[in-house]
C-alpha cells in the first residue's frame, strides 16, 4: 500500500497549473517550482527545455522556482533533474503567444525517469490577465474552412464582422501585425502585405483589454506569427482547387428583375493555390532555414458586366534563424510577391466590360529580429520590419490611350477605364522592448518599449487622352461632349514615435493588476516636390489599467475589468488634402469649329470652360487625433475540465473625430421636396462660394453653422458609441470534438459612420449632412451575432467535420436624396456630391435582411509512417445553403433601381485540397 | 538566511499594507506572505492534476509537435526526402516562372 501511494504520488508529481503573463508579446513563458514529495522546495534542480531548435536549461532558486522566458510558440518537453532524485519529464508543453504555462514538478528519491504525457497548456480560465480572451484557439482556426486572407481571420472572432471590430471602422481601424510589426498601408490604413496562409504558425486577435504595447488602432489587432526552421527537417505541400462547375447560382429572377446589373451569379471559375515549403537545420542547434513558395491563381466571374477577374500571385518567403549563443536569437526573413490582376473594375457602378484596368503590384517585405536574454528574468527584443512596393492600375492593351465615357442620362460608364494610377508605398518600423520579471512586492512582469515608424505614400493619377468624357445626350447634341481633366501627384510621409511602459503585477496568487501607459507622437509631412514640410501633428496619451481577480481561488472563476484608451493610427488620408499635388480641375466643352485650345482624342478640340485650382486645406494646429475609450468587464468560469464560459460587457466611446469644415461659410435655409415622404424639407444653401477658399481639417465635434446674419443654425455632434454583451462558450478538443459558440448583442450608434473611412469622416462640410437626420445606428451596427465553430471527428472513419455557422443582423441604412448643385451652391469640383446628399429619415432607420451562413470543412488525415508525417485530403463548402442576401442596396430616391439590391452574397462553392506534411 | 527571511516577510507585509490601503475591496490573502517562502505543494499537485484533462490537442491540427533532431543530409537521401526535394524544385520553379514570365508590366513605369 505504501508503495502504491509512492507510485501515485510520483504519478501526481507533475503539476500543471494555470497562470499567465499579460497577453502581450509574441512569446510565451514556462514557469514552475520543483519540490520533493513532502512539498519542500528543491533549490539547485536543473530544468531542461527541449524544443525544435534545441535545448536550454535553468536552475531552480532558493524557493524551488524556475522560469523560461521568451519562449517561442510551439510544443516543448521540460525535464527536471536533481542528484539523488529520479528525473521527471513533462512532454507536450504547449506554449502560445503571450501565455504562461506553469509546469511544477514533485521529485521522488531514486529510480528511473518518470514521464508525464498529459498535455500542459495555457489555462482554460486565464486568471492573471485583464485582457478579454475571446479569440479563437489555434486548433479551431486551422481546421475551419477559411478564405485564407489573414486580415479576414478577424471575422471569426466574436464581435467582429466584415472587418468592423467592436464598432470600429471596417478594415481601416485594425492593426495588422506581421511577426510583431504593423504592416498596413500608410496611406489608407488598410491591409498591404498579403501573407501565404500556409506559413502562419499562429494567429492571435487582440482588442478588448489589450496592453499598452498595442497601439495605433481603434478596432482590433491581428497578430500573425510565421513559421521557422528547427532541428528536424519539415515540409508542407498543399494544393487547393476549385472551378466554376463547383459553384452554384444564387441569383433569382426576382433579384434580376430588381437589378438586372447583378447579371450572373458571382462564381469562382478557377482557384488554384499551391504551396511548397521546406525547413530544417543548416547547423544543428545553431542555424536553421525556412523556405516557402506559393502560386495563387484566382479567376472569378463577378456579378455584373465584367466577364472575368483574374489574379495571379507568386509569393516567396525565406527565413534564416540563427542562435549564436544560448541567450541570443536572430531571425532574418524576406518575402517577395507579386499581385497581377486582369479585369479589375475600373469604376464602381454600372460599367461595360471594356471598363477594366490591369494591376501590377510587386513588393518586398523584410523583418529582422534580435532577442537577447539576460538570465532568466530579463530579455530585450528588437525588430526592424518594413516593405517597399507599389500597385499600378493601367489600361488594357485594347483600351490604351482611350478615354472613358460617362453617360449621365443612363448612368453607364463605357469604352475604357481611361486612367492610369501609380501608388508607391514604403514603410519602415523599428520596435524595441525590454521585459523584466521582478519578485518584489509580489510578482511583476514589466515591459518598456518604443516604436519608430517612417513611411511614405506616393499617389499619381492621369486620364488617358487627358480627358474624361461626359456623354450626356440629355444635355448635349450627339457627338458633343463635356469633359474634364483632374490629375494628381502627391506624396505623404508619416513619422511616428511611440513609447510604452506596462506592468503585469501579481500581488498575490488571486489578483493581477495590469497597468500601462502609451505615448504616441505622429507627424504628417508633404513628401512631394514642393516639400512644404510638416502639415499634421498629434500627441496621444493612452493609459490602460485593469485587474483580474480569481474569485474562488481555484483558478476556475475570474472577474476582470479594464479601462483603456486607444489612439488611431496616422495614415495619409488624414492630411492628404493639406499637401500640394492635386489638380487643377479643367472643364472642357466641345468646340465644333475645331479651334478649341485643347486637342483631345480623334482630333476633336475643346474650349476650357471651367478651371478650378484646388486650395490647400489648412490643419488646425490644436487638433487632437481620434481615439476610443474602452471599458470592459468580464466574468469567466470553467464549467468542466475542458469547457469555459465568458460573459463580457463592453462600452466604447470614440472621441476627437477629424473632418474637413468650411469655417467661413454661411448657410441659407430653404425648402425643397422630400421625395420619399412627398413633403417639404429644410435644407441649406451655401451663401457664397468664396467660403470654399478656406477648408480646415479639425476636430469636428461642436462645429457650428451660421446663417448670413450670424444666427446659429445648429451645432454638429461627432460621436460614436458601442455597447455590447458578449457570451462565449469554449470547449477544448476532447472526446473527439471542440467548439466555440458565441452570441453578441451590440449597439453601434452615433453620427460618424464606421465604414471604410474609420475615424475619418466626410459629413461635416455641409449642415445638410451634419444637422439633418444625422444620428442613429451606423452602417456596421449588427445588433445580433451568433457564431458557432467546431470540429467533430467521426469514429471509425476518422474524418473531421468542421462547421462554421454565422447569423448576423443586416447592415443599417436610410433613404437619401441628392439636392442639386445649383440649389446647394456647393462647387462641383471642390465638394463631393455626398455633401449634397440629405438623409430623408433618421440614420440607420432600415436594415438589410439578417444573414445566415454555413461553411463546412470535411478532412481526412492519413498518418504515414512513424512520427508526424501526414497526408490530408479536405473539402470546403462555402455558403452551404446558397443564400443570396443583399449586402448593399440602392438607397437614393434618385436611383432608377431605388431599393434594389446593389450586391448579394457569393454563391455556394466547393473547394478541394490535398496536403502532405512532415 | 534568517535575515533574508525576515526581510522577505517584511517586504510581504509592506506589500500587503500597500495593497490593503490601495484596494480595500480586494482582501489580501494571508498566503501572500507565505508564498514568498518555499511552499508545500503536495495537495495542490493533487488538485491540479485532477483538474487537468488528459487529452491530446486535436491530432489533425496544423501545429507541429516538438521533434527530435534528424540529420538533414540523410533525410534528403531517403525516398521521402527525394520526393520532397523534387516537389520543392518543381513547385518553386513554377513560381519563379510565374513571377518572371507571367508578370504584368505597367508600360509607363
Amino acid at each position: 500500500m505504501q508503495k502504491l501511494r509512492l507510485v501515485a504520488a510520483a504519478f501526481l508529481a507533475v503539476l500543471l497549473s494555470a497562470s499567465s503573463g499579460s497577453a502581450q508579446s509574441l512569446l510565451g513563458t514556462i514557469s514552475g517550482v520543483v519540490v520533493d514529495q513532502q512539498g519542500g522546495a528543491l533549490p539547485g534542480a536543473t530544468l531542461t527545455l527541449a524544443g525544435k531548435t534545441g535545448a536550454k536549461s535553468a536552475v531552480t532558486d532558493a524557493s524551488g522556482a524556475f522560469r523560461f522566458v521568451a519562449v517561442e510558440p510551439g510544443t516543448y518537453t521540460v525535464t527536471a533533474e536533481l542528484a539523488s532524485f529520479s528525473p521527471r519529464k513533462q512532454e507536450n508543453v504547449v506554449v502560445t503567444i503571450g501565455k504562461t504555462v506553469t509546469v511544477d514538478f514533485s521529485l521522488r528519491v531514486g529510480g528511473l525517469t518518470d514521464t508525464a504525457e498529459v498535455v500542459a497548456e495555457a489555462p482554460l480560465v486565464d486568471t492573471s490577465t485583464t485582457a478579454t480572451d475571446n479569440s479563437l484557439s489555434q486548433d479551431l482556426l486551422f481546421n475551419l474552412p477559411l478564405n485564407r486572407f489573414v486580415a479576414s481571420l478577424l471575422d471569426y472572432t466574436p464581435g467582429v464582422n466584415a472587418g468592423s471590430a467592436f464598432g470600429g471602422g471596417a478594415d481601416v481601424s485594425n492593426g495588422l501585425y506581421f511577426d510583431g510589426v504593423d504592416t498596413r498601408d500608410p496611406s489608407a490604413g488598410t491591409a498591404w502585405v498579403f501573407v501565404n496562409f500556409n506559413i502562419v504558425e499562429e494567429v492571435q486577435v487582440q482588442g478588448l483589454g489589450a496592453n499598452a504595447e498595442y497601439g495605433s488602432f481603434t478596432g482590433a489587432v491581428v497578430n500573425t506569427i510565421t513559421r521557422s526552421g528547427g532541428n528536424s527537417t519539415s515540409g508542407l505541400f498543399d494544393v487547393q482547387y476549385t472551378k466554376g462547375s463547383f459553384a452554384s447560382d444564387n441569383t433569382t429572377g426576382e433579384l434580376l428583375e430588381q437589378n438586372p446589373d447583378l447579371g450572373l451569379s458571382a462564381k469562382t471559375s478557377k482557384y488554384l493555390d499551391f504551396t511548397a515549403q521546406l525547413s530544417g537545420p543548416i547547423i544543428k542547434d545553431k542555424l536553421f532555414y525556412f523556405f516557402s513558395a506559393q502560386r495563387l491563381e484566382d479567376k472569378s466571374n463577378p456579378s455584373g458586366p465584367v466577364e472575368l477577374y483574374s489574379e495571379l500571385s507568386p509569393r516567396f518567403n525565406g527565413k534564416i534563424t540563427w542562435l549564436p549563443s544560448s541567450n541570443d536569437k536572430i531571425d532574418l526573413q524576406m518575402q517577395y510577391d507579386q499581385f497581377n490582376v486582369k479585369g479589375r473594375d475600373g469604376w464602381s457602378g454600372t460599367i461595360t466590360k471594356d471598363v477594366v484596368v490591369e494591376e501590377e503590384a510587386p513588393e518586398l517585405v523584410w523583418n529582422a529580429q534580435w532577442r537577447h536574454l539576460f538570465g532568466s528574468n530579463t530579455f530585450v527584443e528588437a525588430r526592424f520590419a518594413g516593405y517597399s512596393g507599389y500597385f499600378d492600375l493601367f489600361p488594357t492593351a485594347e483600351t490604351l490611350g482611350k478615354s472613358t465615357h460617362y453617360d449621365v442620362t443612363t448612368n453607364v460608364q463605357s469604352e475604357a477605364a481611361g486612367y492610369r494610377s501609380l501608388y508607391d508605398r514604403k514603410r519602415n518600423q523599428l520596435n524595441a522592448a525590454v521585459t523584466h520579471y521582478a519578485d518584489r512586492w509580489g510578482k511583476h512582469e514589466l515591459k518598456f518599449g518604443l516604436e519608430i515608424e517612417r513611411s511614405s505614400a506616393h499617389n499619381r493619377n492621369t486620364y488617358e487622352g487627358g480627358i474624361y468624357y461626359y456623354d450626356s445626350t440629355e444635355y448635349y447634341p450627339v457627338g458633343q461632349y463635356y469633359g474634364f481633366d483632374s490629375s494628381y501627384d502627391f506624396k505623404t510621409d508619416v513619422a511616428r514615435e511611440s513609447f510604452f511602459a506596462q506592468d503585469s503585477w501579481k500581488p498575490n496568487s488571486r489578483l493581477t493588476i495590469n497597468a500601462g501607459v502609451r505615448l504616441d507622437q505622429g507627424r504628417g509631412y508633404d513628401g512631394g516636390a514642393q516639400d512644404i514640410g510638416k502639415v499634421y501633428e498629434f500627441t496621444g496619451f493612452a493609459p490602460r489599467i485593469g485587474f483580474a481577480l480569481d474569485l474562488t481561488g481555484d483558478q476556475k472563476t475570474v472577474l476582470k475589468a479594464h479601462y483603456g484608451e486607444f489612439v488611431d493610427s496616422l495614415s495619409g488620408t488624414y492630411f492628404r488634402r493639406a499637401v500640394p499635388g492635386l489638380g487643377p480641375y479643367l472643364g472642357y466643352f466641345f468646340n465644333a469649329d475645331g479651334t478649341g485650345e485643347f486637342v483631345g482624342p480623334k482630333g476633336n478640340t475643346f474650349d476650357v470652360v471651367n478651371r478650378v485650382d484646388y486650395p490647400l486645406y489648412n490643419v488646425d494646429p490644436d487638433l487632437k487625433h481620434p481615439r476610443v475609450q474602452q471599458y470592459t468587464a468580464t466574468i469567466e468560469r470553467a464549467l468542466t475540465a475542458d469547457t469555459r464560459i465568458a460573459v463580457t460587457g463592453t462600452y466604447r466611446k470614440w472621441k476627437n473625430f477629424v473632418d474637413t469644415v468650411l469655417p467661413d461659410a454661411r448657410w441659407i435655409p430653404f425648402e425643397t421636396e422630400d421625395r420619399l415622404h412627398e413633403q417639404p424639407i429644410t435644407v441649406y444653401e451655401l451663401e457664397d462660394q468664396a467660403a470654399t477658399e478656406n477648408f480646415l481639417i479639425r476636430n469636428v465635434d461642436g462645429t457650428q453653422y451660421f446663417d448670413p446674419e450670424g444666427n446659429l443654425l445648429g451645432t454638429a455632434r461627432a460621436k460614436r458609441d458601442y455597447k455590447s454583451l458578449m457570451v462565449v462558450l469554449n470547449k477544448r478538443f476532447t472526446n473527439r470534438w471542440q467548439a466555440q459558440v458565441s452570441y453578441v448583442y451590440s449597439k453601434t450608434e452615433g453620427t460618424v459612420n464606421n465604414d471604410g473611412n474609420g475615424t475619418r469622416t466626410s459629413d461635416f462640410i455641409s449642415p445638410n449632412r451634419s444637422l439633418i437626420n444625422f444620428e442613429g445606428p451606423l452602417t456596421y451596427d449588427r445588433p445580433h451575432e451568433l457564431k458557432i465553430l467546431g470540429t467533430f471527428v467521426i469514429p471509425k472513419i476518422e474524418v473531421s467535420i468542421s462547421p462554421y455557422w454565422k447569423s448576423v443582423s443586416g447592415y443599417a441604412y436610410q433613404i437619401q436624396q441628392t439636392v442639386s448643385r445649383s440649389a446647394t451652391n456647393l462647387p462641383f469640383a471642390l465638394v463631393s456630391s455626398t455633401a449634397r446628399s440629405i438623409r430623408l429619415e433618421p440614420r440607420g432607420s432600415r436594415r438589410t435582411d439578417m444573414q445566415h451562413r454555413l461553411d463546412i470543412r470535411a478532412e481526412k488525415i492519413f498518418k504515414v509512417n512513424q512520427g508526424n508525417e501526414r497526408l490530408a485530403v479536405y473539402a470546403d463548402v462555402f455558403n452551404v445553403f446558397n443564400a443570396n442576401y443583399n449586402t448593399d442596396v440602392f438607397n437614393n430616391v434618385s436611383d432608377s433601381t431605388f431599393l434594389a439590391p446593389f450586391s448579394i452574397t457569393t454563391p455556394r462553392q466547393i473547394t478541394l485540397g490535398v496536403r502532405w506534411s512532415f | 538566511m534568517k535575515q533574508n527571511a525576515l526581510r522577505r516577510v517584511a517586504q510581504g507585509v509592506a506589500a500587503g499594507c500597500i495593497l490593503q490601503l490601495a484596494l480595500p475591496a480586494l482582501a489580501i490573502e494571508p498566503q501572500q506572505i507565505a508564498q514568498l517562502e518555499p511552499r508545500p505543494l503536495a495537495r495542490a499537485v493533487e488538485r491540479k492534476l485532477n483538474s487537468v484533462a488528459a487529452s491530446p490537442t486535436a491530432s489533425f491540427a496544423q501545429g507541429e509537435a516538438a521533434t527530435t533532431s534528424t540529420d538533414s543530409r540523410s533525410f534528403f537521401k531517403s525516398p521521402k526526402g527525394v520526393a520532397a526535394l523534387v516537389l520543392m524544385a518543381v513547385g518553386a520553379g513554377y513560381v519563379v516562372y510565374t513571377a518572371t514570365s507571367q508578370r504584368l508590366d505597367n508600360p509607363v513605369r
